[in-house]
């Protein structure tokens, strides 16, 4: 268990390379959902990382940071995302498939981190 | 990228862009090379793995599994146990590239993948997202606990259309989700400590592949649970979710937490991450820890430690 005296954490640089074997509903989901995010078009609904905060201290000193703000996270603008498939399909075809979004979120994740990590 | 498949580990689904011959080491080391390619275009500083394909059919861990030098072997000789998740996890592995395992089959819970992460200095997670049905489990649960509450039963059953259902429709699939989806309740009730309330309940876990439906999977939850004196009452829970729309965000919570923690230097289990896992990894000398608010409590801790 690390504690606050010997945990050295290398910061968060660059680009976060994130590698799913997998390309299926919930996989295109993900992938149009940071590019969704990202331009405005949704937000991230149900991630601890991008909503949640930590209370620091006692309840009296009214502490609550967000997560991401004070965890040294990567942020979703640095993912970067390559898949494994059985199906030829591109990102937006699969996610039309799988069926779970409308088009236009759909589309979103024809954006260039999916041609950038086409297979 | 052309997949590792393996019909014997999924065996509802078929696809044509896959590799092709060679032995498993073969295929594990064009997913290695698969990673480098990856890296060298689009020039990430670092990167974790994590698996959101089809469940593979349940098997325990065999003879192949026990040493990084067992599984080496195996991988060349193509051993029968050895599935593709597998395979990735090893590449993976091998690659400098954490490993989060979101499906309940058998990976990285096994000796050798184990040794191979403690090698590497790698964290690896798992298994199989808590998204819909044990996720309300797990909340609902530690409730009725933190009343004295007692329980006679717990019937659950699912519908839902999409690949997973579709994978899920077989038993040997069914049966590593079925192992995943029932140790829950009793780790969280802990009928040993509470034997007046927990000590005998019945607890069954169905899932139907109803095609119709796609990704909008519906649960229903029927809980036999007793009061003072023993007087029967009954919950009903019908979850109408929709399942990747669920699992998505807890895809991207994995993979920011898995880089904190390998950045952070921590390797091995994350046990943690229990939060997003419905069998959560864990040590072999503990049980795993179920209850949300517990997993939560356990994820803001680390993670707020990490940060200071």
């Amino acid at each position: 268990m690390p504690s606050k005296d010997n945990v050295q954490i290398a910061p968060a640089e660059g680009k976060l390379g994130v590698l799913i074997p997998g390309m299926g509903a919930v996989t295109t989901t993900f992938i149009a959902g940071l590019e969704a995010i990202q331009a405005g078009l949704g937000k991230p609904i149900g991630s601890l990382t991008q909503l949640g905060t930590v209370r620091l201290g006692k309840r009296t000193e009214g502490r609550s940071p967000a997560i991401k703000d004070f965890v040294p996270l990567a942020k979703m603008s640095d993912i970067e995302v390559g898949c494994w498939d059985i199906f030829e399909d591109n990102a937006y075809e699969a996610a039309a498939k799988a069926g779970v979004l409308g088009d236009r979120a759909a589309r979103s994740g024809e954006g260039s981190r999916c041609r950038r990590s086409s297979r | 990228m052309k997949a590792v498949f393996d019909q014997n580990f999924v065996k509802r689904i078929n696809g044509p862009n896959i590799k092709a011959g060679g032995s498993k080491m073969d295929h594990a080391e064009m997913v290695m090379d698969d990673i480098r390619q990856f890296q060298k275009r689009t020039g990430v500083a670092r990167t974790t793995m994590i698996w959101c394909g089809s469940t593979e059919v349940y098997h325990e861990a065999a003879a192949v599994h026990a040493t990084l030098k067992d599984f080496e072997c195996g991988l060349q000789k193509n051993d029968p146990e050895i599935s593709p998740s597998q395979i990735y996890a090893y590449a993976a592995l091998k690659s400098g590239v954490a490993y989060a395992n979101g499906a309940p089959h058998l990976t990285t819970d096994m000796p050798a993948l184990m040794e191979l992460a403690r090698n590497m200095n790698l964290p690896i997670c798992g298994k199989d997202f808590k998204s819909g049905q044990t996720f309300m489990k797990t909340l609902i649960a530690p409730g009725l606990k933190s009343r004295m509450l007692g329980l006679n039963g717990w019937f659950s059953t699912n519908i839902l259309g999409n690949r997973d259902g579709e994978v899920l429709d077989e038993p040997g699939s069914f049966r590593s989700k079925e192992v995943t989806k029932s140790s829950a309740l009793e780790h969280i009730l802990q009928g040993d400590l509470y034997p007046d309330l927990y000590k005998e309940f019945y607890h069954k876990v169905r899932i139907e592949y109803y095609p119709p439906r796609g990704d909008a999977k519906e649960g229903w939850d029927n809980i036999d649970i007793f009061g003072w004196l023993g007087y029967p009452m009954q919950i009903k829970i019908n979850f109408l979710c929709r399942d990747s729309i669920l699992a998505a965000p807890l895809v991207l919570d994995l993979v920011l937490f898995m880089d904190l923690a390998q950045r952070a230097g921590m390797r091995g289990i994350q046990e943690w991450l229990s939060f997003y896992f419905k069998g959560p990894m864990h040590a072999p000398e503990i049980y795993p820890e179920h209850d949300i608010f517990i997993q939560l409590m356990k994820l803001k801790n680390t993670s707020a430690v990490d940060a200071w």
